[in-house]
């Protein structure tokens, strides 16, 4: 019997994905033979995930070139992404450390469906072609599916998760229709050779061609949360374990949104003056009801749920000023997933430090009062990363949305930035009622918190950032020129492969 | 050397962060502060800027005169578009002067509130602020350019705040610390506008600049690009000159400072904050002389302040206010001599003024102290028996600031009455007459101080026994400053020994480079309006000698004669005064109260500014439109939230409704 050839130089690039996909196995099987996921496991959960970041690493000089046919592409667009998702999983476990025994469910199986979930992502973020774009997505949900249910004996999770996997099934349903009248008008499924054929026959006006991107328009803004099709999104937050909460509106979103400007930067942009319009309908109402229905939120999770989806229509102004010119709005947006992420992570461990068993859950603002004066450096951090969401200066979140509002303005989009705007402003209310909670009020028995070291860690780096990457403007903080850097060389890459 | 200039302003800046630690962390304990740790830190930082100081007086004295410049840039501050902005420290020979002035007084004067400041409960509160204030001062005096020495002016203010108000449970002292803050405000308004009136010509010409060289090199090669602009700007600046440096019509806060501890008002509100107006026009010499007509307006109010000044200090009791006035009066002179272009003069004046005023303020300290917080002088009277070296040394800077040879300010004081009568500023009438009036001043001011000795130190005793009781000459931790400030008044005026009294002026010639338009535009610009400056900071006279030593003869003697009278009102006929004042009821109660401008601003600027900001922008404005407007947002928002809301009912099937309608709209706007 002889073995097909291997390349290595393929298996190298697909070396993130194979690890990812052995640690998930082995963690199958870790769950079938222990009752607990001790620190032992723990320990490995992580060198599994800095092996990936290494080799994200040392991919990073490696020349790239679609792999596999076509399906996949490993070039610094997708690294980045895959770094990011590693990153957001890494914070994920990290928060989860006591949360995990305190609900009774640390088991191996969370760390192997943590690592599928990871593995479809990095599936997504290098997907160079829409069967690809589809494997991603539905590895990465279905892991997500169960994961939101791990609360097995709590109502809420198992709510949460069927309404997430029937609305789900039901999105990516319209998802491949849209697949296949792509298929069945250009003849492939390949990004490359979409963007050809669409220039080649003339397609950018062809009816079908325009109806399988609204069909994937509403798959993907599924994924990304954005209004009308956003409706599950605070059931699933809330009732999934906080640390899962954690790693949808960080990880998924930002491999959700990788894919969007990949698939709409190399495939769609010809016709982008027929979807423009509608990106900028999707993204006043995304941002407008996120915000003003976060207001009347009173617990914290669903809270952060509306304001993950006031974020995805910030994001979605980046999409809306995607421009063959320049890679301003690209860079704008992955900025932003960077620093959203790390606010968010940040946010959410300690809202899993502060959650507990019991009627409020220790999720209302009330179970936030006076944390500022009794436990400073959380309370800082908290304070800080509300801040940054709320988009003030000189925190990273105030130029995560100046580098996206400014690219719109560039691009002609003046109105939809006043809105955005306006939309920050409105925000503020709800941020800084939970700061006014942790510092402006009193109450007599202190807030009962677990903040173990891995929730310690996760606030001091995510706190890091939020400060590092926002403390001035370019060129005083190297750091983000060479993010948007990386970004522009590697779209200058996608840009020449799909135009 | 210049590698150094950072170490003048920050150790200040570490002491001030230290000793705030310190106030903070032991601000809510029953234990108090080590003072013995306080005061090192506190003391040590201003020592080390001194000595820092000292070592690049050297470096340079090695240079070049036309070289004697260092400048060391920090950091990029203010870098957008066509604007950038170094945090850029700079030493020339002005500098130089100020940054010793700074230093050296500033020095004795933190040893000197050991003793005064000992067992407060604010001690390293105190010391932090001191340090601070050291801090932005010298900012303000090594700024490289305009908006640097702004931070440093708006530094200095708030530590001036900060120290008035030190003892603000009493509600009088911080409001006496908000009306500093407040007037000094107004002030750095028109300052402020007058940096961007600059920066607009400067940007016109195409060199967009606030650095204090490039604008000078701009003038020297564009003058007529300044004209007007040179009179608007200088106005400005010189506005808020008026608000930092006490001149009319902003003065009104000085004398109410005073509510700050004595050490403050000796070093902030009398040797160096309040002459960084003079400082600064100094150092825009290059501006000011562009503008005949904001020269005259300096020169003018400069001289009507010190004589409007000097006259109210006649009728006050409390020891401090005499000085406070005092202050303010000696201020003005430095304002008529860079008025008219002496430069040199005003800034020689502020040193020496430096020496004894904060030796007269240190001495009232002293008695202040020995006397548990009395301040009316009418209740003192014969302390020079029990205080020897507070009152020896009080009244050397009493005949100091009187100008009697060979002290100190019989130099400074002089060499601004010479230059302000040989001045060419303004019309021809003009500079006889401000000679005239500073010429009185002197006699009043004279005669003002010897009434301050006289009822304090000497006369008859009108203290308690109790009082008597209590009283003792200070430790030496206070006296020491007292003796080293007096010795200063003594010798300090000798570096600026005049041509006619065959000295060089050395301080003069020192200050030369720093002064004016670059020395090499200096010839084409002499014909243009500014004769009198040059010929002023060249020291060439057109007068004759004999004019100049008759003047000189004429000022000594007016200061003698305000002494002697002095001496026969309050000393041999005390009853006189008494009677002076009954004779002439209205004139006394005018001057007694001040001329009732507090009074007055109260009535027209502050009451009606109340009632604005009260019936029109709080009940209407801010109650009615912005409330409104924040509400009615909010109100509306909860509305449309909970209206929402009630689409998310958690039912799956209207999700998937929602999500199918929305579908339907994309596909309707993209395909239809």
């Amino acid at each position: 019997m002889t073995f097909p050839v291997v390349d290595t130089n393929v298996l190298l690039q697909l070396a993130p994905m194979l690890v990812l996909l052995l640690a998930g196995l082995v963690f199958m099987m870790a769950g079938a033979f222990t009752r607990r996921a001790g620190a032992f496991q723990r320990s490995f959960v992580i060198v599994f995930h800095i092996v990936v970041l290494v080799y994200v690493i040392k991919l990073w000089s490696v020349e790239a070139s679609p792999i596999l046919n076509g399906m996949l592409i490993v070039d610094r667009f997708s690294l980045f992404f895959t770094a990011l998702v590693t990153l957001c999983a890494l914070g994920t476990v990290l928060t989860s450390a006591h949360y995990l025994d305190r609900f009774g469910m640390n088991r191996g199986e969370f760390f192997s469906m943590l690592f599928f979930s990871t593995m479809g992502m990095v599936v997504l973020v290098s997907a160079l072609d829409l069967i690809s774009v589809f494997l991603g997505i539905e590895l990465m949900s279905l892991a997500i599916y169960i994961l939101v249910a791990f609360r097995r004996r709590d109502f809420l999770s198992n709510e949460a998760a069927l309404k997430y996997f029937l609305i789900g099934a039901f999105a990516i349903g319209f998802f491949l229709y849209g697949v296949s009248l792509i298929y069945g008008v250009t003849g492939s499924t390949n990004f490359g050779d979409i963007a050809a054929a669409v220039a080649e026959k003339g397609l950018a006006r062809n009816p079908l061609f325009l109806l399988a991107i609204a069909l994937i328009l509403a798959g993907l803004g599924f994924k990304v949360s954005s209004v009308p099709f956003h409706m599950w999104t605070p059931d699933v937050y809330q009732g999934a374990p906080t640390p899962i909460t954690s790693f949808m509106a960080t990880a998924v979103k930002a491999a959700s949104f990788a894919a969007f400007v990949r698939l709409f930067y190399m495939c769609f942009m010809t016709s982008k003056d027929q979807w423009v319009a509608i990106i900028w309908v999707l993204a006043v109402v995304t941002m407008t009801v996120g915000n003003v229905v976060a207001l009347v939120q009173r617990n914290i999770k669903r809270m952060m749920a509306y304001s993950s989806i006031a974020h995805a229509g910030y994001i979605l102004i980046g999409i809306a000023a995607l421009s063959v010119d320049n890679n301003n709005a690209a860079s704008g947006i992955m900025f932003y997933v960077v620093v959203y992420a790390f606010m968010t992570l940040g946010a959410f461990a300690l809202i899993s430090a502060i959650e507990k068993k019991g009627i409020t859950r220790g999720l209302e603002e009330p179970d936030y009062s006076g944390l500022g004066l009794e436990r400073p450096f959380l309370g800082f951090c908290m304070a800080a990363f509300m801040f940054s969401l709320a988009g003030i200066p000189p925190t990273a979140g105030f130029f995560a949305k100046y580098y996206v509002f400014s690219a719109a303005v560039n691009e002609g989009l003046v109105g939809l930035v006043i809105i955005a705007v306006l939309n920050s402003a409105l925000s503020l209310y709800y941020y800084l009622r939970v700061v006014v909670a942790m510092y402006m009020q009193r109450r007599d028995v202190p807030v009962p918190v677990d903040a173990d070291l891995g929730i310690r860690i996760v606030l001091l780096i995510s706190l890091l950032a939020v400060l590092w990457l926002g403390f001035g403007p370019s060129g005083v903080v190297p750091g983000v020129e060479d993010v948007l850097e990386w970004t522009r060389t590697s779209l200058a890459k996608v840009n020449g492969l799909g135009m | 050397m210049e590698n150094y200039l950072w170490v003048i302003t920050f150790a200040p800046l570490a002491g001030a962060f230290v000793n705030g630690i310190l106030a903070v962390s032991f601000s809510n304990s029953q234990r108090s502060v080590n003072e013995r740790l306080v005061s090192f830190i506190g003391c040590v930082a201003p020592l080390i800027s001194f000595v820092t100081a000292v070592g690049i007086f050297f470096h340079l004295r090695g240079l070049p005169e036309s070289e004697r410049l260092v400048v060391q840039t920090l950091f990029p501050w203010l870098v957008s578009g066509e604007l950038h902005i170094d945090f850029a420290l700079m030493v020339d020979t002005l500098s130089m002067v100020m940054v010793l002035v700074v230093t050296g007084v500033g020095t004795v004067i933190h040893f000197y509130s050991i003793g005064y400041m000992a067992k407060d409960d604010g001690f390293a509160r105190y010391f932090s602020y001191l340090n601070l204030f050291m801090f932005a001062m010298l900012v303000l005096v090594m700024a490289k350019n305009l908006p640097v020495l702004f931070v440093g002016w708006e530094g200095v203010g708030l530590c001036s705040y900060l120290l008035i108000g030190f003892w603000y449970k009493d509600i009088n002292n911080a409001a006496a610390g908000k009306k500093a803050f407040v007037v000094n405000r107004m002030g750095d308004f028109a300052f402020l506008i007058g940096i961007f009136v600059l920066f607009a010509v400067t940007l016109r010409l195409g060199h967009p600049t606030l650095d204090f060289l490039g604008v000078r090199e701009l003038i020297s090669e564009h003058p007529d690009a300044f004209a007007t602009t040179a009179t608007v700007a200088g106005i400005l600046f010189f506005i808020g000159a008026t608000g930092k440096s006490a001149q009319i019509p902003l003065y009104v806060w000085l004398p109410d400072a005073m509510a700050g501890p004595t050490p403050v008002s000796a070093l902030i509100h009398a040797a160096t904050m309040v002459t960084a107006g003079v400082y600064m026009v100094a150092r825009l010499s290059y501006v000011y002389l562009e503008s005949p007509v904001a020269m005259a307006i300096v020169a003018t109010v400069g001289a009507a302040t010190a004589f409007f000044a000097a006259t109210i200090g006649i009728c006050q009791k409390d020891i401090k206010k005499v000085l406070a006035y005092s202050t303010v009066s000696q201020l003005g002179y430095m304002f008529a001599a860079v008025g008219v272009g002496a430069y040199a003069a005003g800034i020689f004046h502020l040193m020496t003024h430096a020496f004894f005023k904060a030796c007269l303020f240190l001495g009232a300290g002293s008695v202040i102290h020995a006397m548990s917080g009395e301040q009316d002088m009418f209740k003192m009277g014969s302390l020079g028996k029990k205080m020897k070296i507070t009152s020896v040394t009080f009244v050397i800077a009493a005949l100091t600031i009187a100008g009697v040879p060979p002290l100190a300010a019989f130099f400074s004081k002089d060499e601004i009455l010479w230059n302000v009568f040989t001045a060419g500023v303004g019309p021809a009438w003009l500079p006889g007459f401000l000679w005239a009036i500073l010429f009185v001043g002197a006699g009043v001011t004279a005669f003002y101080m010897f009434r301050a000795v006289l009822l304090t130190f000497y006369g008859e005793r009108r203290y308690t026994d109790e009082a008597a009781h209590h009283l003792h000459e200070s430790p030496p931790v206070m006296t020491m400053p007292l003796i080293i400030l007096a010795a200063g008044s003594v010798v300090a005026g000798f570096v600026g020994v005049p041509a006619v009294l065959g000295g060089s002026n050395w301080f003069h010639h020192y200050l030369e480079p720093a002064i004016g338009p670059i020395a090499h535009h200096a010839a084409e610009v002499a014909g243009h309006a500014t004769e009198s400056a040059v010929h002023s900071a060249g020291g060439e006279t057109h007068a004759s000698h004999g004019l100049e030593i008759a003047l000189m003869v004429l000022s000594v003697l007016v200061g003698v004669i305000g002494i002697l009278v002095a001496f026969r009102l309050y000393l041999h006929k005390p009853l006189i005064p008494g009677r002076l004042a009954e004779r002439a009821k209205g004139l006394y109660q005018l001057v007694y109260n001040k001329y009732f401008v507090d009074e007055a601003y109260e009535k027209t600027l502050v009451k009606p500014g109340y009632q604005l900001s009260d019936k029109l922008c709080f009940r209407v404005v801010d109650v009615w439109i912005i409330d409104g407007i924040v509400n009615g947002v909010g109100v509306f928002a909860r509305l449309f939230g909970s209206a929402v809301r009630l689409f998310q009912t958690g039912l799956v099937r209207t999700y998937a409704l929602f999500f199918l309608l929305g579908l339907l709209y994309l596909i309707y706007r993209l395909v239809g």
